[in-house]
Parts: structure tokens; C-alpha cells; sequence
């Protein structure tokens, strides 16, 4: 984003950050609907993690990714959405690729129950890798080009 | 360096997200089991 022409970012950062938090909320609600899934999904990534830990991985992540992606698609408190969505994202690329460096056959769960209704590549690793990938670049982009411009919550601005 | 009110914002969005999520799966029948007792 940073290289493309200040009128170009203008109109592309708004329409990629509304997507990017729908598909926040979507994911956050589709896993919301079907949560002993997605926990079974956590597990299989084998995670060097306690049990609880991961319970409450699988309670709270849902969650997280939902009031994130409503914060970035409403536009409010767009400094910390922005930077919890790149972290958010940044996370999901690291989980995804030691699945992948360590061979596991995951089913990603990126999507809950609605991974099912999928096309099966979708749900395929190198796909998964790329979609993360994808995401983190935009999340981080974003976060940085916003933050960039605005300065990180400037009282006089927000 | 973060500035206080960015902090802030994001310990709410996390915070919101614990309450929901633990609230939530407290009351949901298909929610699940955490063997902690503050939860």
C-alpha cells in the first residue's frame, strides 16, 4: 500500500480494511457456532501448550478475532484494532507454517464449521499458507500506513 | 512507542474478548469444559 499513489490508498485501504474485518467476524462467528471443532482444530496443530491453555485459546480467540473485525470494519478505535489484527494474522501465519515445517495434516479450522461447506483446496496447507500470508501483509500494511499517517492515537486526531 | 490511549484500547478489545468468550461458553450447553475454577 505504501507504493502505490496517495489517491489510489485512499480509496483501496478503506474497502481492503471493510473486507478484512468482515472476514474477521465471519471467521470469529463461524467458529463460535461450532466450538468443541475448532478446539479439536487447536489440537491437531500440537502446540507446545497446557491443556487449559488451549481451552481458553479455543474460548477466546472466536472472540477476539470478532471484536477486531468490528473495529476494523466500523472504523472506531482503528489505531489498536489495526495492530490487533496484525498480530492476529502474524499469529496465524506463525501456527500454520511449524504445522507445515513439522509435516502435520492439519484441517486449518480457520473458518469453524463453514470450512466444511469449503472447496477441499481451500482448506489445503500451501493454500492455507498463502491466505495467511496474504492477510498478514494486508493487516500490517494497513496498520502501518495508518499509523504512519495518523501517528499512534493522536489526542487532537481521534 | 505506543502511545497510552492505543494501549489502553487494545487492553479493552482483549478484555472484551475474555469476558464474552468465558461468559459465553459458561452459558452455552455445547460450550466448552475448562477445569479452572474461576472460569
Amino acid at each position: 500500500l505504501t507504493a502505490l499513489p496517495s489517491s489510489e490508498t485512499h480509496l483501496l485501504a478503506p474497502i481492503l480494511r471493510i473486507a478484512i474485518g468482515a472476514l474477521f467476524v465471519l471467521a470469529g462467528l463461524a467458529k463460535i457456532a461450532d466450538p468443541i471443532g475448532f478446539l479439536a482444530a487447536i489440537i491437531a496443530y500440537r502446540l507446545p501448550l497446557s491443556v487449559t491453555s488451549v481451552k481458553l485459546a479455543a474460548v477466546i480467540l472466536p472472540w477476539l478475532e470478532v471484536v477486531t473485525g468490528l473495529t476494523l470494519a466500523s472504523g472506531i478505535w482503528l489505531d489498536a484494532g489495526l495492530i490487533a489484527a496484525s498480530a492476529l494474522s502474524i499469529l496465524f501465519l506463525a501456527v500454520a507454517s511449524q504445522a507445515a515445517i513439522r509435516g502435520l495434516s492439519i484441517q486449518c479450522g480457520c473458518f469453524g464449521s463453514l470450512s466444511e461447506r469449503m472447496p477441499s483446496f481451500m482448506n489445503s496447507l500451501p493454500f492455507v499458507l498463502a491466505r495467511d500470508f496474504a492477510l498478514a501483509a494486508a493487516t500490517v500494511a494497513l496498520a502501518w500506513n495508518y499509523l504512519r499517517q495518523r501517528g499512534i492515537s493522536t489526542p487532537e486526531r481521534d | 512507542m505506543m502511545a497510552p490511549r492505543t494501549f489502553w484500547r487494545l487492553a479493552v478489545i482483549l478484555g472484551a474478548a475474555v469476558v464474552i468468550g468465558v461468559v459465553y461458553n459458561r452459558l452455552n450447553p455445547n460450550g466448552i469444559p475448562i477445569d479452572l475454577i474461576i472460569f
